[in-house]
């Protein structure tokens, strides 16, 4: 073996990633990180110290090995690399682009107490668009079992149980209601920082372990939970629905004309593909001005949306500072760069109309912080008489969202006080057979959450089912599951299902 | 030449590989692997064929099972698998001409036909690069598979819709039923009304209430005779059947709140009105059941996007409170709902749907020249 290495002998300055420049990218929807070459893997691979007891294994919500995926790059051995971090995660390649590294991973990174952290994330990326770019695929062999599970909902969630299930042996299919599969990842991240052609690839990986994914289907309205464990032959299911029903503020203002939400803005950029109407028939009403309110990932997609959608000039209005603001620091920096002006600790309370009932300017009041709220974040405070008006021609809510209603209001899931699935520590929820994850239970959170909670209730779900050792390539030649249900015939319904622990 | 068929190595381990024919890869995955636990090659060639006959024997047993099942689906298909979201799409399966503007369409979807409820909705995508457009279900016939749209051409995609949706052709994208059913209720004396692009959907909630034992009054406005459809389905649901057009050419000669006062002065004991057309026309009949204390319903149309409440520009305003009416809806308390609100967000695309619109008929009209 090499040599140990210390900190005084790894390279000092992170590996720099090249990027679009400012002042062209806003003008193109192409990927504004171009992601490293494999001499700038290799060489900030080098800057790992393979801890014996590595803190980001830990920290990481799906405990990738990622010690061991950085030495594999650094011995060249790239597809061995790939085979390590997809042991752990389904999408290296989606979360390599979008996880918030910076609080997980690189957070805890030593390396990091002296110099910059090792660039975790980015060699994720490199790794992941290597494999999709050689073709590699980590599918074992699969031992079919005979049970079939259905899975709602096609975000990050759905796929990485999906996947798990597959691999498990179980017939899998998805239903997504939309008529493109990815969820957030497709309609609400753009295509400057998460390329279509990038989820293609990871959706494709899926087919081939042989789920099979139908588009177009809204479950619980074409067909109800109970149906689907009942006529439909399903043994298990997830839900990964997702909380995409968007907030509003309940000021004054908020239906005229040029007020939307982050989520229809994206949808209709990135799903519909405004920006190319009329060659494709969904339009965007974007002003010159925009203003988006909030300032997590969604308001950093939704103004650097509008940049490259022929906004002249876009604020960012949020009601605490920079530090409290739960986007990606990259994200905040690139939109920066980008030209977008912050209005911090700033927060609107109405918004006023022209003669024809369209924005024309928004009234903001200055804020102040005080003491640490529930979350352990400063309250921000209004300072009185501190009002002031800009001018605007769009604004844009980016202030979170609440569940999706639609499986709540068709079935008898129980529901929290606001409105999120219930679900216990292994995801079931309170339907025997019905598991569920992601933001759909959590509120909105991360990529990284939600893929780690659908493959926490892939493995609930193996329990449920009675399959054993599911890690397992080798399966048994027969186990005698085919039409059985823990050994007794399906057709028999005369027993009730148990939840083994 | 070293003869390596079926083996690749890995790791310095040889593994056997066979790939999985294209139809089989839904149950096989692409290929079937094993791994040898040898990094000798003879060894490996040595183990090889017993290996590859192994996964011959599944692959020819998974062909057989699969044309089996296959035998079984035809006869009976199963949910999952019937009226399925195949990338080919949604086939029209008839079409009705009923004006120069409106058109009836009927969609094979048996999975849909089968959950419609009146008072939903579908969202439909007429080609790839279409927009998704909230329609009313019309009908939905369940032993055929199908569900039926009635369309007005108002706008580029509808338009567009007219000339291109043939039967045999097909819709990219079909999604639903979308909303929440229609609340037929315990109501004894129920009046229907449907205007314009409204006429098709209240058909079914119409026949809805005639099952459940109400007394159904049926008022439906058409701008002259020539528009006039559907009039014998009505019939067949109705008690009494009220046409009001603009001209006076068939039925009484009004609007269809003339219909409405003529009904309710007949009927002091009219418990519930339902009325699904144009705002302005829901409106009026709101206004019109107001002073009688009639319970009202409205089925609102607010420009959409996915229909499953993700986007917020459904948003409308009942009482005080703003609800997305793709989930929350489409129907609503008439007495509440704030019609003026709804109109001014309606116009928010008037100058790009324009724009589409003249874009696409220079297009059609430079193909149907060139
Ligand atoms: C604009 C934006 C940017 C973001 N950026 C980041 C980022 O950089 N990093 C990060 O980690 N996180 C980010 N997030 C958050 C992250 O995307 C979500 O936390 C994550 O996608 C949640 O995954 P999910 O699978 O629970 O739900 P979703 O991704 O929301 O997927 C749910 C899917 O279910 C479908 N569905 C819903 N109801 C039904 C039904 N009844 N039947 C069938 N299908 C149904 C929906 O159509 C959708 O496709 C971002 C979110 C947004 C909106
Ligand atoms: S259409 Fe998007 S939320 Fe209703």
């Amino acid at each position: 073996m090499a040599k140990k290495k210390t900190i005084r002998t790894i390279p000092q300055e992170r590996t720099p990633i090249p990027v679009q420049d400012a002042s062209l990218r806003v003008q193109n929807f192409s990927e504004v990180a171009l992601g490293y070459g494999k001499e700038d893997a290799l060489l900030e691979a080098e800057r790992c110290l393979l801890c014996p007891d590595p803190a980001c294994v830990k920290s990481c919500p799906v405990a990738i090995d990622i010690d061991r995926f950085i030495e594999k790059i650094t011995e060249k051995d790239f597809r061995s690399s790939y085979d390590i971090l997809t042991d752990a995660n389904l999408l290296p390649a989606i979360c390599g682009r979008v996880c918030p590294q910076e609080d997980q991973c690189e957070a805890v990174c030593p390396v990091g107490d002296t110099l910059e952290p090792v660039a975790i994330g980015r060699l994720e990326r490199w790794v992941g668009d290597l494999a999709l770019a050689e073709g590699w695929t980590s599918s074992p062999h699969i031992e079919p079992n005979g049970f079939r599970v259905a899975i709602v909902g096609s975000g990050p969630a759905g796929i990485a149980c999906a996947a798990d299930m597959a691999k498990a042996g179980c017939e899998v299919t998805v239903y997504e209601a939309l008529h493109a599969t990815g969820g957030v990842l497709r309609y609400g991240i753009p295509e400057f920082r998460l390329p279509n052609s990038v989820i293609d690839a990871e959706m494709e990986s899926l087919t081939r372990l042989g789920v099979k994914i139908e588009c177009n289907t809204l479950v619980g309205r074409l067909f109800t939970l109970e149906q689907m464990l009942d006529e439909m032959g399903f043994h298990a299911v997830f839900i990964g629905s997702g909380a995409g029903y968007p907030s509003f503020m309940g000021i004054p203002g908020e239906s005229l004309h040029g007020v939307l939400s982050a989520n229809e803005l994206l949808t209709r950029c990135n799903l519909m593909r405004a920006g190319e109407f009329p060659k494709y028939d969904t339009p965007l009403d974007l002003g010159a001005r925009v203003a988006v309110i909030g300032a997590g990932n969604t308001a950093m997609d939704a103004m650097r949306v509008s940049l490259r959608s022929g906004a002249e000039k876009v604020h960012c209005v949020y009601r605490r500072t920079r530090d409290e603001s739960p986007a990606r620091e990259e994200e905040i920096g690139h939109a920066e760069e980008e030209g977008v002006e912050f209005h911090w600790l700033t927060a609107p309370v109405e918004i006023l109309a022209d003669a024809e009932g369209n924005v024309s300017a928004m009234r903001c009041i200055r804020m102040e912080l005080g003491e640490p709220d529930d979350s352990g974040r400063r309250r921000p405070i209004p300072i009185e008489r501190s009002e002031y008006d800009f001018e605007i021609d769009t604004v844009v809510y980016a202030i979170g969202t609440n569940a999706n209603p639609v499986i709540g209001q068709t079935s008898k899931l129980a529901l929290n006080k606001w409105g999120y699935l219930e679900a216990d520590e292994d995801l079931a929820t309170s339907m025997a057979g019905v598991f569920a994850g992601g933001d759909i239970v959590t509120g909105a959170a991360t990529v990284i959450l939600a893929m780690g909670a659908g493959r926490k209730a892939a493995r609930s779900m193996q329990v449920y089912l009675g399959i054993r050792d599911s890690e397992s390539v080798y399966a048994p030649e027969h186990i005698g599951n085919e039409g059985k249900l823990f050994g007794i015939e399906i057709g028999e319904r005369n027993f009730s299902r148990v939840r083994v622990q | 030449m070293s003869d390596t068929k079926y083996l690749f190595k890995r790791d310095q381990t040889w593994w056997v590989k066979i790939t999985v024919p294209r139809t089989l890869r839904d149950v096989l995955g692409y290929d079937l692997r094993r791994s040898l636990h040898t990094s000798d090659l003879e060894a490996a060639r040595a183990a090889r064929a017993e290996v590859v006959a192994e996964f011959r024997g599944r692959i020819a047993e998974a062909r057989a099972r699969k044309d089996e099942a296959l035998a079984r689906a035809c006869g009976a298909p199963l949910p999952s698998e019937s009226g399925s979201a195949s990338s080919a799409g949604f086939e029209i399966t008839a079409r009705e001409d009923f004006s120069d503007v409106t058109y009836l369409l009927e969609v094979h979807h048996p999975m849909l036909a089968r959950a419609a409820a009146p008072g939903q909705f579908v969202v439909v995508v007429s080609h790839e690069r279409g927009e998704r457009i909230p329609l009313t279900i019309a009908d939905f016939d369940r032993s055929a598979g199908t569900i039926t749209l009635v369309v007005q051409a108002v706008g580029k995609t509808t338009r567009e819709m007219q000339e291109r949706c043939q039967v045999g052709t097909r819709l990219s994208a079909l999604v639903g039923p979308m909303g929440i059913p229609s609340e037929i209720g315990k109501a004894q004396k129920v009046v229907c009304v449907g205007g314009g692009l409204g006429v098709a959907p209240i058909y079914p909630q119409l026949r809805a209430f005639k099952q459940s034992g109400a007394y159904v009054i049926g008022v439906v406005g058409f701008r002259n005779r020539e528009l006039v459809f559907w009039q014998e389905k009505f019939e067949e649901y109705c008690d009494e059947f009220i046409i009001c057009t603009d001209d006076g050419s068939a039925g009484i000669k009004g609007l269809v709140t003339d219909g409405i006062e003529q009904a309710l002065a007949r009927h002091a004991d009219v418990d519930r009105l339902v009325a699904i057309g144009p705002p302005i026309m829901m409106k009026a009949c709101a206004e019109t059941t107001r002073p009688h204390g009639i319970e009202t319903t409205v089925s609102l149309n607010p420009i959409m996007v996915d229909g499953t409440g993700m986007c917020g520009g459904c948003r409308v305003k009942v009482g005080d409170q703003t609800r997305f009416a793709c989930v929350e809806g489409p129907e609503f308390d008439g007495h509440a709902v704030d019609f003026d609100d709804l109109m001014s967000r309606l116009r928010r695309f008037s100058s790009q749907e324009k724009q589409a619109l003249e874009a696409w008929s220079e297009a059609t009209a430079g193909a149907r020249q060139g």
